[in-house]
Order: C-alpha cells, then sequence, then structure tokens
C-alpha cells in the first residue's frame, strides 16, 4: 500500500501511521498525544481549517504543518467509511484535490 | 504531612478529582488547559492529613509549554510521597504514555481510571485487575464527577503511600535494555551527586533530554565519564537498527502500552457514530462554524439584557433605591451627622450600590458561559476560528484566551500559559485586555439604559466585537513585530457532556462572588477615597468642580474633549476605573448621586451626555488602560516592568483613539 501524508486523505479513510518526518520537537510532541507508528487514525475533518483526526476514541484538531509530517499508510476503505463520506457530503473526489 | 501530586493527561478529570478529594471547588471546565498552576489543598483521612496538589495537565514531561513546564518540574523535582495518576479510561493508549514515563521514573504511583462510566457507555470494557497486573501499579476505577471510587481512591493511596514499589521496568528491546544496563553501571561508578535514580538517568541520557543533560553541565567528571559513553552508545545503536535511541526507546514504549491495553481492555470492533460527531458536523462546519458561533454569542448578550438587566436587575436596583430611602429616612430619624449621610448615601447607596445593582446581569451571563463551556464548545470555538487566527499570524489557541478574558483578563492572561512558542503567548498576553471584561458590564449597562434602551442586545453585541476587532487587529501588527519560529496546532477535541446544574452553578458563583467581594474591597475603598477628595477642600460645595476631585478631574478633561465627554466628571470615572474597572460607574454614581437628590445615575447621565458622546465613552472604557490587577498579571506573566507599562500605555492610546474617531466620524454624518 501507498504511504501517504496525513493531510492528504479524504473524510472517513484510515490509515496507519508508519512515521513521522519533522523535527525533534513535533515529533515528540506527536508521539506524546499518541500518534505513533502503529496507531490507526481515521480522519473525521479536512477542509478548511486544522484537519481533525480521530485517533484511539478521541477527537484531535491539528494544522496542516504538522498533518503534513506525519506518514500513514491507506488502508482499503471499508463500505462503512463509503457510508460516512456519504454522510458527511464528501465525494470520491475530493481525494485528487492537491494542496 | 505526606504529599500526594495528581498527574495526568490534559481534561482527564484532575481538578474534578482534587475538588472531590479536598472538598474545595476549583474551577473544572470541558476542555484542555483549564489548570494552569499548581494548586495545593488538605484532605483529612482516616485521622491523618495529607497535602494534596493539582498539577496542570500533560502529555509527556517535555515541558512544551509554561503549564506543561510546572507540571513537569513539580514531576520531577521529586516534592512528593505518591503521585495520584489520573488516566481517562476512554482513552487508555494515549493516556498510559504519560503512566509509562512516571513508571521509569521509579516514582510511587497509583492510577485513577477516571470516567469509567463514560467507557461503559462507549462499550470499551477495561480489566481493571490485569491492567494492576501487567503495570505493578494499583488501579482504582472512579467516576470523579459523580463522586464514586473516591474513597476507594483515598483508601488505596494511603495503603500505597508506606509501601514499597513493585512497579515493572519497561523493556525496550534487548539490545537498547542492555545499553542501558551498561549506562546504569557506568553512572553508579561514577557516584556523581544525582537527585534521579540511575535506570531513569541513563535512559533520558539516551533520549537526549536536553534539561537532563542541561543539570549536569558543569560537572566534569559527568561529561568525561559519562557522557563520551552515552555518545559512543548512541552511535551504536544508531548504526545497528538505523533510528535514534530516542525514537527507539518511543516506540517501546508504545509497544509496551499496546501489550497491556490488549490484555486489560476490549474495544468494540467499530466505534459507534456517537453524539459528538453528529454536532461537530455542525458546529464545526466549514461556512457555518463562525455564523452559529456569532449567534450563539449575540443570543448570550441578547438574553444577558433581557433577563438579567430588564428583569432581575430593575427588581434589584428598586429594591436597592428603596433601602437607601430607608436609611436616608432613619439616618436622618437618629440626627446623624451631616457628613456621616452624604457618605453613606452618596458614597455608599450612590457608588458601591450602582455596581451591586448588576449581580443578576452577571449572573446570567456568566451562567450562560457556564454552559458553553461545560458542555465542550469552548474547545471547538477555537478550533473554527483558528483559521482566521492563523491568517492574521495568531495561534489557534489564542482565541481560548480571548474567551477566557470575557470573563476577566486576569484568568485570560494566565491561560496563555498553554501556548507553546514564546511570541505567540506573548501576543496572546498583549490583546487579552481588549476583551470586554465582566466588570465593564455595569458601564455598559448603564449608559444603554439611558442612552439606547432598545437596542441593548445589539449596542452590548458590538462592543464585544469591537474588543475582538481590535484585539485581533494589533495581533496582527504584533505579529509582524515579533520574531518567532513558527508555531504548531494540536488540541484534543473533548467530547461533549451535558453541562451539570452544579458546574455551572460553581462557575456563576464564582465570578457573582469575585464581582460582590470586589464591590465590596477595592471599588470601595476607590469610592470613599475619591468622596473623600470630592468634599475637600473643607467647606466647598460637596461634587462641585472646586472640590479637589473636580479640580484633578477638570486638569485631565480636556483630552477627552475631543472624544466628546470632557467632562471632570467622565474623567475621574475613566481615572478610577485604572484601580478596578466597576469603579467607573461607583464614582460616576458617586459624583452624580449628590447633584440632583435622589435621582439615579441613568437619568442624571442624560443631560450630560449625547448618544453619540456616550457610545464613544463606552468605547473608550472597552479599549483603554486594563484594570490594575490585570496590568500586574501581565507583569508576573512576561516578568517585565516594560511590557506592563507598554500595555498599559498603548491600550490607552488606542482607547483614545477610538473614542475621538467615533465622535468626531459620528458628527460628520450628523449624529449628536
Amino acid at each position: 500500500m501507498e504511504i501517504r501524508t496525513l493531510d492528504s486523505l479524504a473524510v472517513g479513510e484510515k490509515g496507519i501511521i508508519t512515521g513521522i518526518n519533522g523535527g525533534r520537537t513535533a515529533t515528540i510532541r506527536l508521539f506524546e498525544m499518541g500518534f505513533n507508528r502503529g496507531s490507526e487514525v481515521c480522519i473525521v475533518k479536512n477542509d478548511i481549517g486544522p484537519i481533525i483526526v480521530s485517533l484511539a476514541g478521541s477527537k484531535i484538531a491539528l494544522g496542516w504543518g504538522l498533518a503534513r509530517k506525519i506518514m500513514v499508510q491507506l488502508k482499503e476503505p471499508s463500505m462503512q467509511n463509503a457510508e460516512a463520506w456519504d454522510k458527511g457530503g464528501m465525494k470520491y473526489a475530493d481525494n485528487s484535490i492537491s494542496r | 504531612m505526606q504529599t500526594i501530586a495528581l498527574v495526568g493527561n490534559p481534561n482527564s478529570g484532575k481538578t474534578t478529582i482534587f475538588n472531590a478529594l479536598t472538598g474545595t471547588n476549583q474551577h473544572v471546565g470541558n476542555w484542555p488547559g483549564v489548570t494552569v498552576e499548581k494548586k495545593e489543598g488538605i484532605i483529612k483521612f482516616q485521622n491523618r492529613e495529607y497535602s494534596v496538589i493539582d498539577l496542570p495537565g500533560t502529555y509527556g514531561l517535555g515541558g512544551y509549554s509554561e503549564d506543561e513546564a510546572i507540571a513537569r518540574d513539580f514531576i520531577l523535582k521529586g516534592d512528593h510521597d505518591i503521585i495520584i495518576n489520573v488516566v481517562d479510561a476512554t482513552n487508555l493508549e494515549r493516556n498510559l504514555y504519560l503512566t509509562t514515563l512516571l513508571m521509569e521514573m521509579g516514582a510511587k504511583v497509583i492510577i485513577a481510571l477516571n470516567m469509567v462510566d463514560d467507557a461503559e457507555k462507549r462499550q470499551i470494557k477495561v480489566d481493571y485487575e490485569r491492567l494492576s497486573k501487567e503495570l505493578g501499579i494499583p488501579v482504582v476505577p472512579t467516576v470523579a464527577s459523580k463522586g464514586r471510587g473516591i474513597d476507594q481512591l483515598m483508601q488505596k493511596t494511603a495503603e500505597t503511600i508506606g509501601r514499597k514499589n513493585h512497579i515493572r521496568d519497561i523493556s525496550y528491546g534487548k539490545e537498547i535494555d542492555e545499553k542501558v544496563a551498561f549506562l546504569k553501571d557506568i553512572i553508579e561508578r561514577h557516584q556523581i551527586d544525582r537527585e534521579y535514580p540511575s535506570r531513569w538517568l541513563a535512559i533520558k541520557l539516551l533520549e537526549n533530554d536536553e534539561d537532563v543533560i542541561g543539570k549536569y553541565q558543569d560537572n566534569a567528571a559527568f561529561k568525561e565519564g559519562v557522557l563520551a559513553e552515552v555518545k559512543k552508545t548512541t552511535d551504536e545503536i544508531l548504526a545497528t537498527s538505523g533510528m535514534e535511541p530516542e525514537m527507539v526507546i518511543l516506540d517501546k514504549r508504545y509497544e509496551f502500552i499496546n501489550q497491556v491495553v490488549s490484555k486489560a481492555v476490549v474495544r468494540p470492533k467499530e466505534e459507534i457514530d456517537t453524539i459528538s460527531d453528529k454536532i461537530d458536523r455542525v458546529v464545526t462546519h466549514k461556512y457555518f462554524g463562525i455564523p452559529i458561533f456569532a449567534l450563539i454569542m449575540f443570543i448570550i448578550y441578547q438574553l444577558t439584557f433581557t433577563i438579567g438587566q430588564d428583569i432581575l436587575g430593575e427588581a434589584l436596583a428598586g429594591g436597592i433605591e428603596k433601602l437607601g430611602e430607608l436609611v436616608a429616612g432613619w439616618l436622618e430619624a437618629v440626627n446623624s451627622p451631616e457628613i456621616l449621610n452624604l457618605f453613606i448615601i452618596d458614597g455608599l447607596f450612590g457608588g458601591v450600590g450602582a455596581v451591586l445593582e448588576f449581580i443578576p446581569l452577571i449572573m446570567v451571563m456568566y451562567m450562560m458561559f457556564g454552559i458553553l463551556e461545560d458542555s465542550g464548545y469552548m474547545a471547538r470555538a477555537a478550533y473554527i476560528m483558528d483559521r482566521s487566527m492563523r491568517a492574521l499570524g495568531l495561534h489557534g489557541k489564542t482565541f481560548i484566551s480571548m474567551i477566557i478574558g470575557t470573563g476577566c483578563n486576569v484568568p485570560g492572561v494566565m491561560s496563555t500559559r498553554t501556548l507553546e512558542n514564546k511570541k505567540d503567548r506573548m501576543i496572546a498576553i498583549l490583546i487579552n485586555p481588549f476583551m470586554s471584561c465582566g466588570a465593564r458590564l455595569p458601564i455598559y449597562m448603564v449608559f444603554i439604559a439611558a442612552f439606547f434602551p432598545k437596542h441593548g442586545g445589539l449596542v452590548l453585541f458590538s462592543l464585544y466585537a469591537i474588543g475582538i476587532i481590535v484585539a485581533l487587529t494589533m495581533g496582527k501588527i504584533f505579529s509582524k513585530v515579533f520574531r518567532g519560529e513558527e508555531s504548531f496546532f494540536i488540541m484534543e477535541l473533548p467530547p461533549y457532556r451535558m453541562p451539570t446544574i452544579k458546574g455551572i452553578g460553581l462557575y456563576m458563583w464564582e465570578q457573582v462572588w469575585s464581582f460582590v467581594h470586589r464591590a465590596g474591597t477595592v471599588i470601595f475603598l476607590v469610592v470613599s477615597l475619591l468622596w473623600i477628595l470630592s468634599i475637600l477642600p473643607y467647606g466647598v460645595e460637596p461634587y462641585s468642580e472646586d472640590s479637589i476631585l473636580g479640580i484633578i478631574g477638570s486638569f485631565i478633561a480636556p483630552i477627552f474633549r475631543p472624544a466628546g465627554f470632557g467632562t471632570w466628571q467622565a474623567s475621574v470615572g475613566l481615572f478610577a476605573g485604572i484601580a478596578a474597572k466597576e469603579a467607573v460607574v461607583g464614582t460616576l454614581g458617586m459624583v452624580y448621586a449628590g447633584v440632583e437628590e435622589g435621582a439615579r445615575l441613568i437619568t442624571s447621565i442624560q443631560g450630560v451626555f449625547t448618544p453619540l458622546s456616550a457610545y464613544a465613552f463606552l468605547i473608550m472604557s472597552l479599549l483603554y488602560t486594563p484594570c490594575a490587577a490585570t496590568i500586574a498579571t501581565i507583569y508576573k506573566e512576561t516578568n517585565s516592568k516594560r511590557w506592563a507599562w507598554f500595555s498599559a500605555v498603548y491600550t490607552f492610546l488606542i482607547g483614545w483613539t477610538g473614542a475621538v474617531l467615533v465622535y468626531q466620524v459620528g458628527r460628520l454624518f450628523g449624529l449628536a
């Protein structure tokens, strides 16, 4: 599976964190807050403003600068996620929008 | 007396446990970063007294922000006999990270597994005994908000405090474990005078922890003997694993946590789409988020005005007036000296009474703020504002400190401690005074009642909005002036909760009490002092321009002439407001009460101000120099007299400019 940065995921998509590509402070900060290798994150919101992810049962808002430092391996979206897209009013095409 | 320290992630419920343990009523709120200082309390349990310390929430021991540094320094200093590690049961994986750090320190720890009711609701099953066994730490399930498990927690704490620890050492994999043991030996052989356990020191050195290394910077033996070995070991690990040792250690901590969690916790396969998600979909919506926030604030001010002022406030004002007349009649009946009558009627009832009339208003307003806080919406407000804040070069969390500033600028300024970056924090401190605090409300209310009775909510809303706009504009300017590294935004969004009557009641009470307390102390003192100045020199017509107060006021007055309120009364009012903002109304109430017998402040100012000059006066009151307590807090938080002076002077200039602009532009448009 391809490795992407967290900010490139669309609402409902899930990924497994493979690493953090940032400075020491940012990396440790993210680790402390639970963005460690192997954790599963799910995108709750990704339009304007900071991204909201769900991580181990809690919701965390993080700015794009940080999200871009987080490398994730995309999980194949399940049917449930597809439903989540519909609910959130997002289309698959949003995936390809480059920022 | 033995000391218990409460340690845990932000918003895990430390302060709620602290309140339950000590029977105090420290402020709690449903968002991360409510507690920014350490607080102390006493608990008596089984005839023994313990001191309990509530620390700011922290995710780790990095101490990135001021509040986290307070927690870190306290934990590392070791002035405690036991740590109660408050862990959010719905969030074990992430909360246990801090636990592993405490375990490494060899600290005596007991876990309060909090919010187990929420975990149950979300079908997260935690096997407490297994968890305790895996960690080697006693675990007590609690629901602090309902007082459940608190006795058991204290029982367990009292038992554990005198016992030896059985905490497990965390394994970082064979290679690192060997290196840690090797370094531990070296540290012990060098017999350096150290305050920390040697294994922990070895780990921290491998992690390249700057603070710890800095502590031994002046120790030559340590530098040569230990640090050189650390460097060698680090290079070896880097060569074999291709990773910095600190990264390997971080990884292994989570590996350990995952093992523990997999044995002790069963989570539902798919997280249920909670109500929180549904609410968030609406209130954080990309287009509707900000309008919804504005609407909520507008409704709050509108309700504050109608219920707090028109209904309850009027009733109380009438009551105070009646009481004043009653006292006046009684004083005359007992033939008390004229000077005492003057002081009691004009100074106390006219001045302090004018301030107390606003208690219902404060109650209603902060009841609604309390609901917002307890529900968890505050963190969302910061979230939806982040984009606008960022466009101005400000940090999203700045907005939280601004919202807190609408209660009082003192906690508003203090709450900036959660900002990691020095530059962001400095800006947040300097713009906070523009956020209109509760003490300024009485000024608005008096003038609204006198000049804009039909549009009260709108005028009130406009003042708060102008405060925010000026704060953001100044923020933009400061962000261009100050230099600093780029900062990042990361914030946990707490789940929504139904606000409790107790929580809101406490919040309301806190505000009302501080308001009444100030009225009885600072305001009373200021008004008394000014009253004396207003009847001196002896024989002068009281409250006239010839009194000392009148002379002082007349001296200042010309600078306010371009703003339309160049009277000596307005000038001394604003002057008194630097002591405390309520004193503006208190002083005006006093100086005008004496002029027309029995006339209330509202009717007396109608003859002196025009609607336009009244609005200019409100703008001045909103923006000019913050009260003494705020200036003192700015001094404390920036640790700089220069910045404290600066904040006092620049806000005055901005307030004056704003008032003059309003008045002059208004006149151009033919307003009066």
